[in-house]
């Protein structure tokens, strides 16, 4: 049985696409290349060659014939900045994708559930009473945690745990949050403690090393893994919570497993990095113009887009001027005006 | 049996029944319209039947288990639905859309196999729009993607396909190929539940239909006993009458031209 | 039905939060006046807290005063030889020129009350934990020190009470406030006395460096807030360095910024022999363990000689805008040099400073340098 139609004009079709493994391949062999080349920017006055010349030679076991200093620096000041950056911008990309699908709007970010100014209040909180930066680092992702928690709370009470509920309430503990955060600032001593919060909340990579990173290794793991193994499902979900049901999918949940490893990916990186605004945002409607907009395709895709972006980003502002640049300054100087351009291309769409 | 509805009530906190005691079978190859006006409780009745809506009281045994025991996984692998309308928000192809059909049969941590873009594709060949599936399912037209939720309810492979009011978004020519498509369905030995604003597409495809009164009572039987101008009238308040039209084959449901108001 | 209830939760947590920033704002709304408004005006518009007519038209009968210029160049007529003074900001600033008895507040500062307990048993200036114009007024002061920008001095003023404004950024400004409260607490012999002796720290280190050839300068660097951040030489801390006889290759880096973040990498440049970290920087993201231990830092020359230093001491700062900060140079210049001032020589300098400034007995490990 044929029915003979009208249709409209193709849009982009996307018919005939790159496999995925294709870009896979390719956006890590661009990884990979960014990473080499960051390794060799610095204000270290060491040429690419000698850079190179000292990976080289490191990973062969050869006797060194430089300055420890020179390894110390590549090894154990950019290696360290330059993974964490990979793997921010990645947990980032990740949750904003997910998150994206989850609530059906291409215009929500991985704060919508208030793990960031969660994390921030656990921070703030932690320089106020001047303890150690490892328990700040602690103190963020856990207020991040239990951020979300509150917000997945909210609705329970309130007996509607619709995506909507969800929502507001985050917009609610976000707010609370940012309350909270005022009141810290506003008692905080000018001198010091103010402008350490403020500038933890602008987000800068100087201070990570190894063992930062490796604490919260195993819960970004987790959250990379599962929610890379829940793409397609994060497709159903985009679909409503009735029509996933009627699909047979369980949307609740899948809904809060999702919910709770990009919490777990956000925290993870607020903590080591502070607060990074539009990554989360931009990163996976790049992505989702390169590949379409299948999770199982850009989702994986967005990964690595966030971590090179991030990277690159990172190393511009250790490197542009004398001084190093917050990351949030740039990452919204750079994200803006993307975003308007994306805005732009996709008028007809959203109209 | 597909559907054993018994005594289904429904009703609103603080409101009357809108649904009172509705009890029907349904087998396979059968069909079943609805008919009802506005705001009776046909949409409720049939969201009750899709598993949207728990009835206040009364069972649904579908392929002979309480619906109310079932998870949602085995309640999609018996009944396809199809909604009237779809609000797209990403481009997702169209064989990927039709594919979600797939969930039910889906692991946990896992995407769609081979197996499932093939029953998939199939569903697009019987609908014959199988020539869309690379194309965003944003870039096509009404018509055919009403026939991709139609696709997408086939690939779940259920017993039972409910639409709702599939017809009320389409022109004249597409709505009478969509009827002739439920009635396909219905011959390949499918349930099918329809909802719908116009009796004659009750008398066009026969089988069973019911009305939903406004008291809540369901009356269910073959079409030309139910769909007849004595229970039509005070249904739709309306002085419509049923004429046979010995030309086309039929009987027709027909309003006598307007009246001043 | 519950989105709404949802609604209209959200709105009144929203309000709830707006009018808890509101509350404790009123009390400080109040433009600083320009002018000291003369004793008998009692109109406060904004304060929420009433004014207290008869305690402070307790009409003071023409007192002789005096003149005093204020941190903020504000002239201010003080009573002369005030009984007594509400060290509302500050005191560990002034605490040194004798006033104990004729304070009448309660005094919180940990280092003021190791030298006399008795401080804590002064009335309260606070209502509700903040400090307000009426706790103040009812105290019944002569004289009282804020800092400078504090909002209550307008509404002390209105109230006919003189208040000092004090700013210590600097040395030019700390040496002013000495001065000011010589002149005002009628202490003026003892300021002489501080300031002198604190002349003499000056010279001290200046004698002990002015001969060092410059081949023989060690670089030193002072570590800011943030990892890989440094002292610039308009900073006290950059400054001292060059006053301890020191190189400082951070000095014109990021002049005129409090601390320069240059990053890791430009300190291993620099590669100085001496690391430097205040310990009053309470919210710094690094400690002097992580600095010493960091992988990333072992090459650096300062870590393998073990020449990294927070500056010292327990109970009081070194490195901070204080009559303290010679010590911090003299320090600087016993680690840098040890063989121009020895570590007994140091000890003998601090002891006697805490003794002729403070009137302290302290010991070397009370003091924790």
């Amino acid at each position: 049985m044929r029915l003979a139609e009208q249709s409209l004009p193709a849009g982009s079709t996307r018919a005939g696409r790159t496999p995925i493994s294709a870009w896979i391949a390719g956006l890590t062999a661009a990884l990979i290349l960014i990473v080499l080349v960051c390794l060799c920017l610095g204000q270290y006055s060491m040429s690419v060659g000698e850079t190179l010349h000292i990976m080289t030679a490191k990973a062969a076991g050869a006797e060194p014939d430089w300055k420890p200093m020179k390894e110390n620096i590549i090894f154990f000041l950019r290696l360290p900045r330059i993974i964490s950056a990979g793997l921010v911008g990645a947990s980032l990309a990740l949750s904003g994708s997910v998150y994206q699908g989850i609530f059906r709007n291409p215009l929500v970010s991985p704060d919508l559930l208030g793990v960031s100014s969660g994390a921030c209040v656990g921070a703030a909180l932690s320089i106020l009473l001047n303890w150690d930066p490892v328990t700040t680092q602690f103190m963020a992702f856990g207020c991040g945690l239990l951020a979300v928690g509150l917000t997945l709370t909210i609705p329970r009470l309130l007996g509607s745990t619709s995506n909507i509920m969800l929502v507001l309430s985050g917009v609610i503990v976000s707010g609370l949050m940012g309350s909270f955060l005022g009141m810290i600032k506003y008692v905080a001593d000018p001198k010091s403690q103010l402008q350490a919060i403020t500038f933890w909340q602008m987000g800068s990579f100087a201070s990570v090393r190894y063992p930062d990173i490796l604490s919260v290794l195993l819960p970004m793991v987790i959250g990379f893994v599962v929610l890379l193994a829940l793409s397609w499902w994060i497709d159903v979900l985009s679909m409503g919570e009735t029509e996933a049901k009627l699909l047979g999918a369980n949307f609740k949940p899948i809904r809060n497993a999702a919910v709770i490893c990009a919490s777990l990916l956000t925290a993870s990186s607020v903590c080591m990095c502070g607060t990074i605004s539009w990554v989360g945002l931009v990163i996976p409607h790049f992505a989702r113009m390169l590949v379409g907009s299948h999770g199982t395709r850009y989702m994986p895709v967005s990964c690595l887009l966030g971590a090179c972006f991030m990277i690159i980003v990172d190393t511009t502002a250790r490197n542009i001027s004398g001084m190093e640049v917050p990351i949030s300054i740039l990452t919204s100087l750079i994200g803006a005006p993307f975003y308007i351009a994306l805005m732009r291309r996709r008028r007809g769409e959203l109209q | 049996m597909i559907y054993d509805v018994r005594k289904l009530q429904f009703a609103y906190p603080g409101g009357k029944n809108i649904i009172n005691d509705a009890s029907f079978t349904l087998d396979e190859g059968e069909i079943l319209n609805i008919l009802g006006p506005n705001g009776a409780g046909k949409s409720t009745l049939f969201n009750c039947l899709a598993n949207i809506r728990r009835p206040g009281s009364g069972q649904i045994l579908l392929n002979g288990k309480p619906m109310e025991k079932m998870s949602v996984k085995e309640v999609a692998k018996v009944i396809g639905y199809v909604q009237q309308t779809h609000v797209a928000v990403f481009d997702y192809t169209v064989i990927y859309f039709v594919m979600m059909g797939r969930a039910a049969s889906v692991g946990m941590f896992s995407k769609p196999k081979e197996e499932d873009r093939r029953i998939a594709m199939d569903a697009l060949k019987t609908l014959g729009i199988d020539h869309l599936a690379e194309r965003p399912y944003t870039a096509i037209s009404g018509g055919e993607r009403q026939m991709a939720l139609i696709a997408r309810a086939l690939t779940q492979q259920p017993r039972a396909i409910l639409l709702d009011e599939p017809t009320s978004h389409l022109d004249f020519g597409r709505s009478t190929l969509i009827l002739e498509l439920v009635r396909e369905l219905k011959s390949r030995g499918y349930s099918v539940i329809m909802t719908t604003h116009d009796p004659n597409h009750a008398m066009l495809l026969g089988g069973k239909a019911a009305l939903l009164d406004r008291q809540g009572i369901l009356h269910v039987g073959p079409a030309e006993e139910v769909v007849t101008e004595e229970n039509l009238r005070p249904l739709y308040r309306s002085e419509l009458h049923i004429v046979d039209i010995p030309q086309l084959g039929r009987k027709a449901c027909l309003s006598a031209g307007l009246k001043a108001i | 039905m519950k989105k709404t209830i949802a609604l209209i939760l959200a709105l009144c947590m929203l309000l709830s939060f707006a009018s808890c920033g509101a509350k404790t704002e009123t009390a400080k709304t109040q433009e600083p006046a320009k002018t000291e408004a003369p004793a008998d005006t009692k109109e406060d518009a904004k304060t929420e807290t009433p004014a207290e007519p008869a305690k402070t038209e307790a009409a003071e009968p023409e007192k002789t005063t005096v003149t005093v210029v204020d941190s903020t160049g504000r002239e201010v007529e003080v009573p002369k030889n005030p009984q007594r003074i509400v060290a509302g900001w500050g005191v560990k600033n002034y605490i040194c020129m004798n006033i104990n008895d004729l304070i009448v507040n309660e005094i919180t500062d940990k280092f003021c009350l190791s030298l006399d307990p008795d401080l804590a048993n002064g009335g309260s200036i606070k209502r509700d934990g903040n400090t307000t114009a009426e706790a103040i007024a009812e105290l019944d002061p002569d004289v009282v020190v804020l800092k400078w920008n504090s909002k209550l001095i307008p509404q002390l003023e209105a109230l006919g009470i003189p208040v000092l404004g004090l700013s210590i950024e600097d040395e030019a400004e700390m040496k002013h406030a000495i001065e000011m409260f010589g002149l005002a607490f009628g202490r003026e012999d003892r300021a002489k006395e501080v300031l002198d002796y604190y002349d003499t720290l000056t010279a001290k280190a200046e004698e002990l460096t002015k001969d060092i050839p410059e081949s023989e300068k060690k670089t030193a660097i002072f570590l800011g807030q943030y990892v890989g951040s440094t002292a610039p030489d308009t900073t006290l801390q950059g400054l001292a360095i060059e006053q301890a006889g020191g190189i400082n290759p951070a000095a014109d880096f990021g002049r005129g910024e409090l601390w320069a973040q240059g990053g890791m990498e430009k300190v291993m440049e620099w590669d100085p022999e001496y690391i430097f970290m205040a310990n009053h920087l309470t919210s710094r993201d690094y400690t002097l363990e992580s600095t010493i231990e960091d992988p990333a830092n072992q090459d650096l020359t300062a870590v393998k000689n073990g020449h990294v230093y927070e500056s010292p001491c327990e109970i009081d700062l070194w490195m901070y805008p204080t009559l303290s900060i010679k010590l911090g140079v003299l320090w600087m210049i016993h680690t840098m040099y040890p063989e121009r001032l020895s570590d007994a020589e140091l000890e003998s300098i601090v002891l006697e400073f805490y003794k002729t400034i403070y009137g302290m007995d302290v010991t070397r490990e009370q003091l924790g340098f």
